[in-house]
C-alpha cells in the first residue's frame, strides 16, 4: 500500500506541477499563433479506411454555432457639432490604410503622416470615417460558413502501400551503382506535395484522430495527460480520455486515487476550458501587454516636466476606437479624477489627448477580430512611476 | 498523506486563481495603464505676429520676438523655425490650417497681432491653439497700454501661453534686483540695479558712493529693502522703487543691522542685529518702528525668510558649531534644524508656492545652490562651481537665481538661473558683474 501511495503521490505531484505550469505559461505557449504565409507541411500517410473514419467522425461531431459579430459602434455623426469658434477647423489628414497583412513578428512600422492637405474649409470637416449606418446594416463581411471536410488534396487520392523500411545494405551492395543501373524502386514515388494549402482546408488536427482509437491504445501511448490544447468545439473526449485511462494505473477502490481522478478530471476540463478562451476571440492579456507597449514604445506620450505639479498628477481617459484602431477625438474625455478641473489636472489631460491622438499615426496592434473587445479603451496615464 | 494531497490540491487552487486564463471577462472598457513616455520640450510654434496697423509692424515684430525667447528660455519649449513653417497667417481671425502645422510636428501655435490704438496705446492680442487636437487652448486675450510697455504686454502673453500649457504660474513679467559691481576687485564699487528678468530695461536705483548688499523686493513689487555702508557700519534702509527715496529703518543705538527681509505681508520687516558681538533676529512693524526680539542664543544667527504664509521663518545659524538651517514660528520660540547633509548651509530662502526652501551649501571646497523639502528632506544640490550662493525664486516657485563667481584674480561674479529640476542652466545678460539678485513677483 504504501508504494502504491508513494506512487500514488508521485503521479499527483508531478500531474499537480504540469498542470500549474501549463496553466501559467498556458498563455506563452499557446498564444494564437499570427497568421503566416502558407507554407508546406509534412503530412503522414494513412490509408483510406483511417482517412474515412476520420471524416465520418468529424461529420458527426456537433459544432457550436459560430458566434456573430456584433457590428461596431460607429461614431454618432449625428450629435450636433460644437459651436465653431472663430478659427474653423480643416480636415484631418487621410489616415493610411491598415496593411492586408500582418507582420506580427518584425517591428511594427511607424507610418508616415500622409502629406498635410492644405485644403482650409469654412463647414465643419467631413470625418474620415466609416459612414453612418442604419442599425439593421451589416457593414462587415458576413462570415463565411464553416467549411464542412472534404478530402484534402494533401492526402493521396488512393492509397498506397506502406513504404518498405529502410533496409542496410549489405556489405556486397555497398559499390555504388549508376542510377541507370540500379534496380527497379520498390515503390511508386510519393506523390509531390503541393505547395499550398487548398482553399478548404480540413478542419481536422491529426490530434482529434486519436479519438476513435481505442483507449488502451492512448493509454499505452499517449501521455497521461495531454498537454495540448483541445481543438474546438468539445474537451469531452480529452477528460474522457485521461477518465478512461486513469483506471489503468489506479486502484478504484482507493480513496487517493479516486481524489487523484477526480482532480485529474476537473484540472483539465478548466484547463482545456482556458485553452479554449486564449485560442478563441478573447483579448489576451499579451495582446492588452502589447497594446500598451504601442502607447509607450511610439513616445506618443509626452510627459510634463515631473518636478511640476501636472507631472505628477495622474489622470484617466476614456476614448472610442473606430474599426481601423484610431481614436476619435471627440471621444476622448477626462474620466480621473473627478471633480473641478485643476490648472495640473487640465495640463496632465491635455498631455495625455495629445498622447492618445498622436499615436493615430501608427499601426494599431490589436486585431479587428476582437474590436468589441477594444472598441472603447480607459487609458491611466501615470507618470511618475 | 492526506494532508500532502491537502496541501497539493491548495497548492494547484491557488495556482489556478493567480494564472487564471488571460482571457479575462470584458464586460467593460479595456483598461490599460501607461507610465512611460518621453520628456522633451514642447515643439511651438510663433509666426510673426501680424501689424493691424500701419507703423506697428517693429512692434510686432519685437513682440513675437520677446514672446519666443521667453517661451524658449523656459527649457520646457523648442520653437520650429520660421522659416519651416507651410502656413502663412495672413489674419488674425483666419482659420488655422491644422495639417500644414501638423506636418512641422508643432504641437502648439502662438499667433497674434499688434496694433495702435486711436489713444496713442497699443494693443496686443494673442490666441494660443494645440494643433494635435486641433481646437484651441483657451480663449484669446489682449493687451493695452502705452508703447512703451510693450515688453511687458509681450511677456503677458508668454506668461499665459506658459500657464495654459504647463498648468503653472507664469514668471515673464517680472522684475530683477541686484547689486551691480564694477571697478578693480579691491576698490569695489557697488550699486543697486533693476532690469527686466530676461537683463533687458536696466536701471540704476543708488550710485556708487556707498557699498550695498542684499537687496529685497517687497511683496507688492513697490519697495526694496537693503543693507548699506554708508556710515561705515550696516544699516537696513527702504527704498521706493517709484520715487527713488530711502530712508533708514529704526535703529537702535551701538547696533548694526543687515539681512532683511519684508514678511509675506509687508507690514514687517526681519533682520539680524548685532549687539555686544552677538546677531541675533528680530522683527520691526515698518509703519511704527517697533521691533521684537526673535532670538536669543550666543550663536550667530542671519538670512532669515518668511514662510508665504507668514507663519514660520527659516534662518541660519551657527549653534550647532556649522553654518545649519532652522525653522521657528515667527512669534519666536524653538528652533529646529532641518540640514543635516556634509558641509554648511547658508542663505535660506523659502519658496513663493511654500513646498520648498532653496539654499546655499559649502562642502569639500565647492559651493552649491540647492534645494529641500521644509522639513529637510529630499534635498537636492541643483548647481556646483568655484562660488554659487544667495538663491532668489521666481514668482512660481520653478527657477532660481543666484550669483555665480569664477575663481582668479579676473573672475566676476555673474547672474545665472536654473530650473528646479537642475536643468536649463543660463546666464542671466548684465552689462557689468552682477550679483545679490533678488526676483520681484509677478507685476500687476
Amino acid at each position: 500500500m504504501e508504494r502504491g501511495e508513494t506512487i500514488g503521490l508521485a503521479v499527483s505531484g508531478g500531474a499537480h506541477a504540469a498542470l500549474i505550469l501549463w496553466v501559467a505559461l498556458g498563455d506563452l505557449l499557446f498564444r494564437p499563433p499570427p497568421p503566416r504565409p502558407v507554407e508546406i507541411a509534412d503530412v503522414a500517410m494513412i490509408s483510406e479506411a483511417e482517412f474515412r473514419a476520420l471524416t465520418a467522425v468529424a461529420a458527426a461531431a456537433p459544432r457550436a454555432a459560430p458566434e456573430a459579430p456584433s457590428a461596431p459602434e460607429l461614431p454618432d455623426t449625428t450629435a450636433p457639432a460644437p459651436a465653431p469658434s472663430s478659427d474653423t477647423r480643416a480636415a484631418l489628414p487621410p489616415q493610411p490604410a491598415l496593411p492586408e497583412e500582418a507582420v506580427p513578428d518584425a517591428a511594427p512600422d511607424v507610418l508616415a503622416l500622409a502629406p498635410p492637405q492644405a485644403e482650409v474649409r469654412d463647414a465643419p470637416p467631413n470625418p474620415i470615417l466609416a459612414p453612418v449606418i442604419e442599425p439593421d446594416e451589416q457593414v462587415l463581411p458576413e462570415i463565411s460558413p464553416r467549411p464542412q471536410p472534404r478530402p484534402a488534396p494533401r492526402v493521396a487520392p488512393t492509397p498506397s502501400d506502406a513504404p518498405a523500411p529502410d533496409a542496410a545494405p549489405a556489405p556486397d551492395t555497398l559499390a555504388a551503382t549508376r542510377p541507370d543501373e540500379a534496380a527497379e524502386p520498390a515503390e511508386e514515388p510519393a506523390p509531390e506535395r503541393e505547395a499550398a494549402a487548398p482553399e478548404e482546408a480540413g478542419t481536422t488536427l491529426p490530434s482529434e484522430a486519436i479519438e476513435d482509437i481505442s483507449a488502451d491504445e492512448v493509454a499505452s501511448s499517449a501521455p497521461l495527460t495531454s498537454l495540448r490544447p483541445r481543438a474546438r468545439p468539445t474537451a469531452r473526449p480529452v477528460a474522457e480520455t485521461a477518465a478512461e485511462a486513469a483506471p489503468e494505473i489506479e486502484d478504484p477502490v482507493d480513496p487517493v486515487a479516486d481524489a487523484l481522478a477526480e482532480a485529474l478530471g476537473e484540472t483539465t476540463q478548466a484547463a482545456t476550458a482556458g485553452a479554449q478562451g486564449r485560442i478563441g476571440n478573447r483579448i489576451s492579456q499579451g495582446e492588452i501587454d502589447d497594446l500598451v507597449r504601442w502607447y509607450e514604445r511610439n513616445l506618443c506620450w509626452t510627459k510634463p516636466d515631473p518636478t511640476t505639479l501636472a507631472g505628477r498628477t495622474t489622470v484617466t481617459i476614456a476614448v472610442s476606437m473606430d474599426l481601423r484602431g484610431k481614436a476619435i477625438a471627440d471621444s476622448i474625455r477626462l474620466i480621473e479624477p473627478e471633480g473641478p478641473m485643476e490648472p495640473e489636472v487640465r495640463t496632465a489631460y491635455g498631455a495625455a489627448r495629445r498622447a492618445i491622438l498622436k499615436c493615430n499615426a501608427h499601426e494599431f496592434p490589436l486585431s479587428t477580430d476582437k474590436y468589441d473587445q477594444w472598441k472603447n479603451l480607459e487609458i491611466v496615464f501615470r507618470p511618475n512611476r | 498523506m492526506p494532508r500532502l494531497l491537502t496541501i497539493a490540491r491548495l497548492v494547484f487552487c491557488l495556482a489556478l486563481g493567480l494564472a487564471a486564463p488571460a482571457a479575462l471577462a470584458q464586460d467593460g472598457p479595456l483598461r490599460i495603464e501607461i507610465t512611460e513616455g518621453v520628456i522633451e520640450p514642447m515643439p511651438v510654434a510663433v509666426p510673426a505676429f501680424l501689424a493691424e496697423t500701419a507703423g506697428a509692424d517693429v512692434i510686432a515684430a519685437d513682440v513675437t520676438r520677446v514672446v519666443a525667447a521667453d517661451l524658449v528660455g523656459t527649457g520646457l519649449f523648442r520653437e520650429i523655425p520660421r522659416e519651416a513653417h507651410i502656413a502663412r497667417v495672413t489674419s488674425f481671425d483666419a482659420p488655422v490650417a491644422w495639417g500644414d502645422w501638423r506636418a512641422i510636428n508643432t504641437e502648439a501655435l502662438v499667433t497674434g497681432a499688434v496694433g495702435l490704438a486711436g489713444d496713442g496705446r497699443i494693443v496686443v492680442k494673442f490666441r494660443l491653439f494645440d494643433v494635435v487636437s486641433g481646437q484651441p487652448l483657451g480663449d484669446g486675450l489682449q493687451f493695452a497700454g502705452p508703447p512703451g510697455q510693450w515688453r511687458r504686454m509681450a511677456h503677458k502673453v508668454a506668461d499665459a501661453v506658459y500657464s495654459r500649457i504647463t498648468g503653472e504660474g507664469g514668471y515673464f513679467d517680472s522684475r530683477v534686483v541686484f547689486v551691480a559691481e564694477s571697478g578693480p576687485k579691491n576698490e569695489r564699487l557697488k550699486q543697486l540695479a533693476i532690469m527686466d528678468y530676461d537683463g533687458a530695461n536696466l536701471g540704476y536705483l543708488t550710485d556708487t558712493s556707498t557699498i550695498v548688499l542684499a537687496p529685497r523686493f517687497s511683496p507688492d513689487g513697490a519697495r526694496v529693502l537693503y543693507t548699506t555702508f554708508e556710515t561705515g557700519f550696516p544699516r537696513i534702509k527702504l527704498l521706493d522703487i517709484g520715487s527713488g527715496i530711502a530712508r533708514p529703518l529704526a535703529e537702535q543705538p551701538g547696533t548694526m543691522t543687515f539681512a532683511p527681509r519684508f514678511s509675506p505681508d509687508g507690514a514687517r520687516v526681519v533682520y539680524s542685529l548685532e549687539q555686544g558681538g552677538n546677531t541675533d533676529l528680530w522683527v520691526m512693524e515698518i509703519a511704527s518702528g517697533r521691533a521684537a526680539r526673535l532670538t536669543n542664543a550666543p550663536s550667530i544667527e542671519t538670512a532669515p525668510s518668511f514662510s508665504p504664509d507668514g507663519s514660520r521663518i527659516v534662518f541660519e545659524s551657527d549653534r550647532s558649531g556649522t553654518q545649519q538651517l532652522y525653522i521657528m514660528p515667527t512669534a519666536g520660540g524653538a528652533a529646529e534644524r532641518i540640514s543635516f547633509g556634509q558641509g554648511r548651509y547658508g542663505t535660506p530662502v523659502w519658496s513663493p508656492r511654500g513646498d520648498m526652501i532653496a539654499f546655499t551649501k559649502q562642502n569639500a571646497g565647492r559651493f552649491h545652490i540647492g534645494v529641500m523639502r521644509t522639513d529637510g528632506s529630499e534635498e537636492r544640490l541643483l548647481t556646483a562651481s568655484f562660488l554659487d550662493e544667495g538663491p532668489t525664486w521666481a514668482p512660481n516657485g520653478r527657477v532660481i537665481m543666484f550669483t555665480r563667481a569664477t575663481a582668479g584674480a579676473t573672475g566676476e561674479p555673474a547672474l545665472y538661473s536654473v530650473d528646479i529640476s537642475g536643468r536649463n542652466l543660463r546666464r542671466v545678460p548684465t552689462p557689468a558683474a552682477a550679483s545679490d539678485p533678488a526676483w520681484s513677483p509677478l507685476l500687476p
